[in-house]
């Protein structure tokens, strides 16, 4: 017998994706995580390790249409400065107002992060993302 | 109120890991490989995809399973190698798996899922790499507990 005429708790919808680096310096464009189904962003977090400088951080997606071919879109968070979470903790990205398109996510998005300004790094990075599906029923890349 | 005699749906079964990396190259290991995750409970392959920026040559990636036994370790693909490209000229790229069925499709807990990159002199600026498991029952150990 399916789960039938039964719905997630809207915690139990939340999915978190969490990416790890190594050494990490400027002007790099880094994916963070493949989107498998129809979400919204819900959260994006941040910590660092060994940061030098103060480098900053730029939440991106990028969306690939057939025939139109790939766009970058911005201004779904602002723009954070890494801090050490020795000193910090874990550090939050401010999100566009919940209701923005810019947070709605399509499978087949790739979320990434743009690093920036001139002689910075960190030693470990972290980035973590909270997505809400859309539906309970759903397929992941297609399948 | 629990999930008492019912099943999850097919697409409830499925379970994604993902994983990033910066820039990786061929250079100087000439097909350096990379774990994608260790499987911990009996599943299949349903899916495997990857999205690349910042291609430079035309890298292939291909998929293994690593299985240890007393024996050792033994070693098996599932999926035919795939050619890189951006994410701005495809997007997300998608592995093409053997047939549905397939043997080699069929994942053991304690199983690693890794990928060999290959293709002299070539590299990426950051890699990402999902796989899709769906788990053989609802009911579980995970990694034996």
């Amino acid at each position: 017998m399916g789960v039938t005429n039964r719905s997630y708790d809207v915690s139990e919808k939340n999915r978190t994706l969490e990416v790890d680096y190594g050494l990490t310096v400027t002007s790099k464009v880094l994916n963070v995580a493949m989107i498998p189904y129809p979400c919204t962003l819900q959260a994006a977090r941040l910590a660092a390790k060994g940061v030098s400088n103060s480098p900053t951080y730029q939440l991106k997606v990028d969306r690939f249409i057939v025939g139109a071919g790939g766009t970058t879109i911005a201004g779904g968070a602002t723009t954070l400065t890494g801090q050490a979470v020795g000193t910090s903790g874990i550090q939050s990205f401010v999100l566009a107002a919940a209701g923005s398109s810019f947070l709605q996510l399509q499978a087949g998005d790739l979320v990434t992060v743009t690093t920036a300004v001139a002689n910075t790094a960190v030693d470990a990075l972290s980035i973590s993302l909270v997505v809400q599906a859309v539906q309970d029923i759903k397929t992941s890349f297609g399948v | 109120m629990g999930f008492t005699n019912r099943s999850k749906d097919s697409s409830e079964q499925k379970w994604i890991y993902e994983v990033s990396y910066g820039a990786i190259g061929t250079t100087p290991t000439a097909a350096p490989e990379f774990a994608v995750c260790s499987v911990p409970f009996p599943g299949v392959i349903k899916k495997m995809v990857a999205s690349a920026k910042g291609v430079s040559g035309s890298p292939a990636l291909d998929m293994y399973v690593q299985r240890f036994t007393t024996a050792g370790i033994t070693l098996s693909g599932g999926a035919t190698s795939l050619t890189l490209q951006a994410y701005g000229t495809s997007g997300m790229q998608s592995f093409v798996l053997a047939a549905s069925g397939n043997t080699l499709l069929n994942v053991l807990a304690g199983d690693m899922v890794t990928f060999k990159l290959s293709g002299a002199d070539t590299a990426v600026d950051s890699l990402s790499v999902g796989i899709v498991i769906q788990a053989v029952q609802d009911i579980k150990t995970s990694f034996g507990v």
